[in-house]
Order: C-alpha cells, then sequence, then structure tokens
C-alpha cells in the first residue's frame, strides 16, 4: 500500500508546550479516515500540519514530497482544507464560494467560469445538494445549508487529499449524517478524506480507518474494530460505550453515569 | 457526473452582472471632471472649457482651465481614486467594513513628517521636501508598524500596532505646531492638516501619479486574494493565498498611495470609508470586484466635494478635508450602529 500522504515523527510547539508529539502516520488514498480524540487533544493543530498550513519538526509527505518543498498553489491543488466554524466574511452568493474551490486552479473572476470551472462546481454542488441555494448570499443559509455549501467548496477543488476540521460540529442528527455520508462518497471516488469528529457512533460505522489521539500523542491507528476498543476509549474518554449490531451495523452509544 | 446541460449552464451563468457599474460610474466621474473644470470665481460652460483646451497659449481662460483648474481636478480624480481603492484594500484584507486606511497610521504619520518640515522652515529652502517628507513618513509608519506587530501578526495586533503608530504620530505633529518657530508657521500648518486642492499645480499632479499609480497596480494585483480571504486566513492559506505577503503587499501599497496623497492635499478623511461601503452591494459583496467601483466612486467623491467647496458661500474658503469629515464622521457612526451587533463578537 503506497502512502498518499504520511507524517513522520511530527512534533508541534506552539511556546514551550508540545501540542502533537512525535506522531507518525501514514494514508492510502480512497480511505474514509475518522480523527478522533478529546479536546485539546490536538487534533486540529495535526490537521492543520497535514495541509502544510503549519510549520513543524518532523516531515510530512505528500506522495513522495516534503510538503514544505511545495509551492503554495500546487500543494493548495493537492489538500483541500475545510477549518472549523465555515465562517465566511462577506454575504457572497452561495455559488461564489464554491467558486473560491477553483482559486488554486487559476479561477480569477467566478463571473467568467471555463468549462472545467463550471464543471467541477457543478458536480460538486450536486453532491452535496446545494444547487438550489446557489444563488442565497451563505448568511441567509442555515448552519446545515451552510456546512454543505463549505463542504462544496472544498469539494470543487478535486484535491487528492481532502481535510475537514469538525465538519458536522453543530449541525442537527440529520445534517450530521449527510456531511459524513457525501465525505464517504468522496473518499469514494479515489479521494483520501480525512475528518475530525467529536461523534464516535458515526465514525464506527462510516470510517474505514481511524486516528486516535491523546495529548498530543497517537494512540492508536487502524480500523474502527481495533481503534474503538473498550480500554482505549475509557483510557482517552473516560466513557464505556454500548454496542448494538443491527442489520450487520454496529452502532455504538458512549456510556458515562450521569 | 453528467447532468442536465440546462443546471449546468445554471451554475456557469454566474457572471450576468446586475447593474453596469464601472461604466455608469465612469461616465460620472467624467462629468464631474469636466464639471471641475468649468467652476470657479470664473464660471465656464463647458464649450468654453473645450474651446480654452484647444486656443493658443495666452488666453485667459486657457490659462484658468490648464493651470489652475486642471492639477485641482486630476488630483481629485487621482487621489480619490486612491483613497477608495486603498479603503476597498484594507476592508479587503481586514474583512472589516469599518477598516480605513486611517487605521494603519500611514496618513497620520505622513502628515506628521510634513509637519516637521513646515514647522522646521525646510519647506522654504527645499520645494520638495514636504512632499518627499510625507512619503517617507508614511513608508516609515508601515516599516514601524510592521516591527512593533510582527509579519505573523494578527489582525487585531495590527490594529493595535496602527492606534499606536497614528497615535504617536498625532502627537509628534502636536509637538511640531506647539514648538513652530512662529505663529504663521503653526497657521499654515493647521491649514495644511485640514486638507485642500486649492493652488495645486502640475508639479504637484507629477510628484504624487507616479505613486498612485503604483500603489493602485499593486492593490489591484491582489484582488483575487482579497476574495479568498473572505472564508478566513486559514481558508485562503490552503487556497495558496500567500497571507503574509498579501498583508504586507496591501500596507505597502496602501502607504505609497495614501502617502502622496497626503503629501499633496493634506489630510482628506473617510473617501476611504464611505466609497467602498456604497459600492458593496452593487457588487454582490465581493471584495475583489469592490475594488475599481470603489476606486471609481473615490474619484467621484472627491471631486464633487471639491466642487462643492467652491459653490459654497462662506467669508473664507471652506477647505475640502473639512467638508468630507463633516459628511463622514456621522456617516461612519451610523456604520458602527449598523455593524455593532457583530463588532461585540471582536475582531477575529
Amino acid at each position: 500500500m503506497s502512502a498518499l500522504l504520511s507524517a513522520e515523527n511530527l512534533t508541534i510547539r506552539i511556546g514551550p508546550n508540545a501540542i502533537v508529539e512525535n506522531v507518525s502516520l501514514s494514508f492510502a488514498p480512497g480511505r474514509f479516515v475518522a480523527l478522533i480524540g478529546p479536546n485539546g487533544a490536538g487534533k486540529t493543530t495535526l490537521l492543520k500540519a497535514l495541509a502544510g498550513l503549519i510549520t513543524t519538526e518532523g516531515v510530512v509527505m505528500f506522495r513522495d514530497r516534503p510538503m514544505d518543498a511545495i509551492p503554495g498553489r500546487e500543494r493548495a491543488r493537492c489538500i483541500a482544507y475545510l477549518p472549523q466554524g465555515h465562517q465566511v466574511y462577506w454575504p457572497l452568493l452561495a455559488r461564489d464560494v464554491v467558486a473560491l474551490g477553483r482559486y488554486p486552479h487559476g479561477l480569477a473572476d467566478p463571473s467568467r467560469l471555463t468549462a472545467d470551472h463550471a464543471r467541477a462546481i457543478h458536480s460538486a454542488m450536486t453532491r452535496t445538494d446545494t444547487t438550489h441555494l446557489a444563488d442565497q448570499p451563505v448568511q441567509t443559509l442555515s448552519g446545515g445549508e451552510r456546512a454543505r455549501v463549505m463542504l462544496a467548496r472544498v469539494m470543487a477543488v478535486e484535491a487528492p487529499v481532502l481535510l475537514a476540521d469538525e465538519p458536522t460540529a453543530s449541525l442537527d442528527p440529520g445534517h450530521q449524517i449527510s456531511v459524513m455520508r457525501d465525505l464517504k462518497a468522496e473518499s469514494r471516488r479515489g479521494t483520501l478524506v480525512i475528518a475530525v469528529t467529536h461523534d464516535l457512533g458515526l465514525a464506527a460505522r462510516l470510517a474505514d480507518e481511524i486516528v486516535l489521539l491523546d495529548r498530543g500523542r497517537l494512540i492508536a491507528q487502524g480500523s474502527p474494530d481495533t481503534v474503538l476498543t473498550d480500554e482505549n476509549l475509557h483510557a482517552v474518554y473516560q466513557v464505556s460505550v454500548l454496542r448494538q449490531m443491527i442489520d450487520g451495523e454496529m452502532f455504538l452509544t458512549p456510556r458515562a453515569p450521569l | 457526473m453528467s447532468a442536465g446541460t440546462g443546471t449546468e449552464g445554471a451554475v456557469a451563468a454566474t457572471g450576468a452582472r446586475p447593474f453596469p457599474i464601472v461604466p455608469v460610474l465612469a461616465a460620472l466621474v467624467a462629468i464631474l471632471f469636466l464639471t471641475s473644470l468649468a467652476v470657479g470665481p470664473v464660471r465656464l460652460s463647458i464649450m468654453e472649457v473645450a474651446r480654452a483646451l484647444v486656443t493658443p497659449p495666452g488666453d485667459a481662460h486657457r490659462v484658468i482651465v490648464l493651470e489652475i483648474r486642471l492639477p485641482r481636478a486630476i488630483l481629485a480624480l487621482a487621489i480619490g481614486g486612491m483613497l477608495g481603492l486603498a479603503g476597498a484594500s484594507m476592508q479587503g484584507l481586514l474583512r472589516n467594513p469599518l477598516a480605513a486606511p486611517s487605521l494603519f497610521g500611514a496618513p497620520q504619520a505622513a502628515a506628521f513628517a510634513a509637519v516637521s518640515t513646515l514647522s522646521l522652515g525646510l519647506n522654504d529652502a527645499l520645494s520638495w521636501g514636504l512632499p518627499l517628507a510625507a512619503i517617507s513618513g508614511a513608508f516609515l509608519s508601515v516599516f514601524l508598524l510592521i516591527a512593533i506587530a510582527g509579519r505573523n501578526a494578527s489582525l487585531l495586533l495590527l490594529i493595535l500596532a496602527g492606534l499606536a503608530v497614528s497615535s504617536l504620530a498625532g502627537a509628534g505633529t502636536a509637538l511640531a505646531m506647539n514648538l513652530a518657530s512662529n505663529p504663521f508657521a503653526a497657521l499654515e500648518i493647521a491649514f495644511w492638516l485640514l486638507g485642500s486642492l486649492e493652488d495645486r499645480s502640475m508639479r504637484h499632479v507629477m510628484l504624487c501619479l507616479p505613486f498612485i499609480a503604483v500603489a493602485a497596480l499593486i492593490l489591484f494585483a491582489q484582488r483575487g486574494a482579497f476574495r479568498a480571504l473572505s472564508l478566513g486566513e486559514e481558508a485562503a492559506a490552503s487556497l495558496g493565498v500567500p497571507v503574509e505577503r498579501l498583508r504586507f503587499l496591501v500596507i505597502l501599497g496602501v502607504a505609497l498611495g495614501v502617502g502622496a496623497s497626503v503629501a499633496v492635499a493634506g489630510t482628506i478623511a473617510f473617501i476611504g470609508l464611505i466609497a467602498p461601503h456604497l459600492m458593496r452591494p452593487l457588487v454582490r459583496h465581493d471584495p475583489a470586484r469592490l475594488l475599481l467601483p470603489a476606486a471609481l466612486t473615490g474619484s467621484a467623491l472627491l471631486l464633487a466635494a471639491d466642487i462643492a467647496v467652491r459653490l459654497i458661500p462662506a467669508s473664507s474658503d471652506i477647505k475640502v478635508g473639512v467638508l468630507t469629515s463633516i459628511i463622514g464622521v456621522p456617516f461612519f457612526l451610523f456604520l458602527i450602529v449598523k455593524q455593532r451587533k457583530s463588532l461585540a463578537g471582536g475582531i477575529a
């Protein structure tokens, strides 16, 4: 299995504190990876490092190249990154926001789309079911609609790697499922998708692979079965879990005394 | 993924501009420019202006139009445009509709440097001393700002550093007036600070125009980055925008353009705040598409204000900088009240 994206002995310090410590990871194309861990575990920091947005000790490699040797525009075509919060500072139309995903491909003016840009934008909006929102300012959209538009924005990059930081935060259950399902579908098109999430249940059902972080250290990387063990979850989250098998699918619910 | 061409066409046809904003503004600016050549103590008709432009040297109307009013009109066009463009650029960089060039302290520093030369009497010895000092002052403020805030500074840190720089420049200006060698020097400084386009010559035009042109080129080149920045700095960086370099270039462009403008016209406030704000709804809030209309609106506003000060009957001349402030401050307050809710959340 050849790695598309990998990290070797990654350590990231902010001031004297190591936020991520000596983490080595490797990811193959076409996988849907859930990056989990308690608050403050270093998930966001690790994701930014994988996106090439912060300087680190150790190396992040994209295919056979060290990330910091790849120029900004080219890196942007290789790795699409969706930050937390889904913030848009001006009331841009949803279609113009999605069109920003074509910026690394040289789209300067969203009112003059080439056929290729138009196809990528249309495809991303179709897959996230947002075409009907195209002409609305993003500020007027609901949280769930906005999350899907932002997802379309990163998909429009059509990069081999898509990193999403808590794409389902503050969404209702229906939107949480639809966003995670869209991400999974994206991975089935050959994209490596890594999503930070706190939803262990959805991660267990949808992810091919789970990376568990705690206090900056890598606890486990592997299939949901091997990572989401009672011991790991209790050690990291101080919860036990209830497991139910329904129609051949494992449903996992965290439990702790109330 | 081959979907119906109908919907694909619908997504593709994003461009249709709702309103031909640039041609309309350009026409408005052209009309105001010609009006500016016609209005003054000697009122000329547009036909007389046109005739004055083609008559041989020596004609009185030709002197009025070409030597007195043309430099003034060109300066209003260029400086107004520069201020509008600088405002739109700063608002794009900071992603805040209340940002204005004066936020980074560049005009204040330019004014301080210019005032220092006035108070030291260097202006008489070196006729180019004042404009050159103002431009250097603007440059210096940028370097000081970067030294205080660091190149990786957060926007909040930049704003605070800009406030410190402009306060320092203000204090320096007050000191220069305080120490002025004689009352006439103090009066000269005071009038110059008010901001005016009166009695400017082609020499002033030639001095500031190259700097404004370079600044405009630098700022216009960043328009795509401003649009990407709508998603925040992290997302913009992930799209390949070199955010640090962008920040540096915007500050440099603003310092160059605003410094050169202050050098020849004194401080003219609020054009940079008002012009982008008026145009934003007409370009669907796109910070990239905003730049050109904001520049044209800046030109139109300053041309109009400079015509207005010639028409307002007053015992002594109203300075154009005073007029823009009187109109601008209430507008600024209106914007703050309108933005109150989002501002309470702080600047990211």
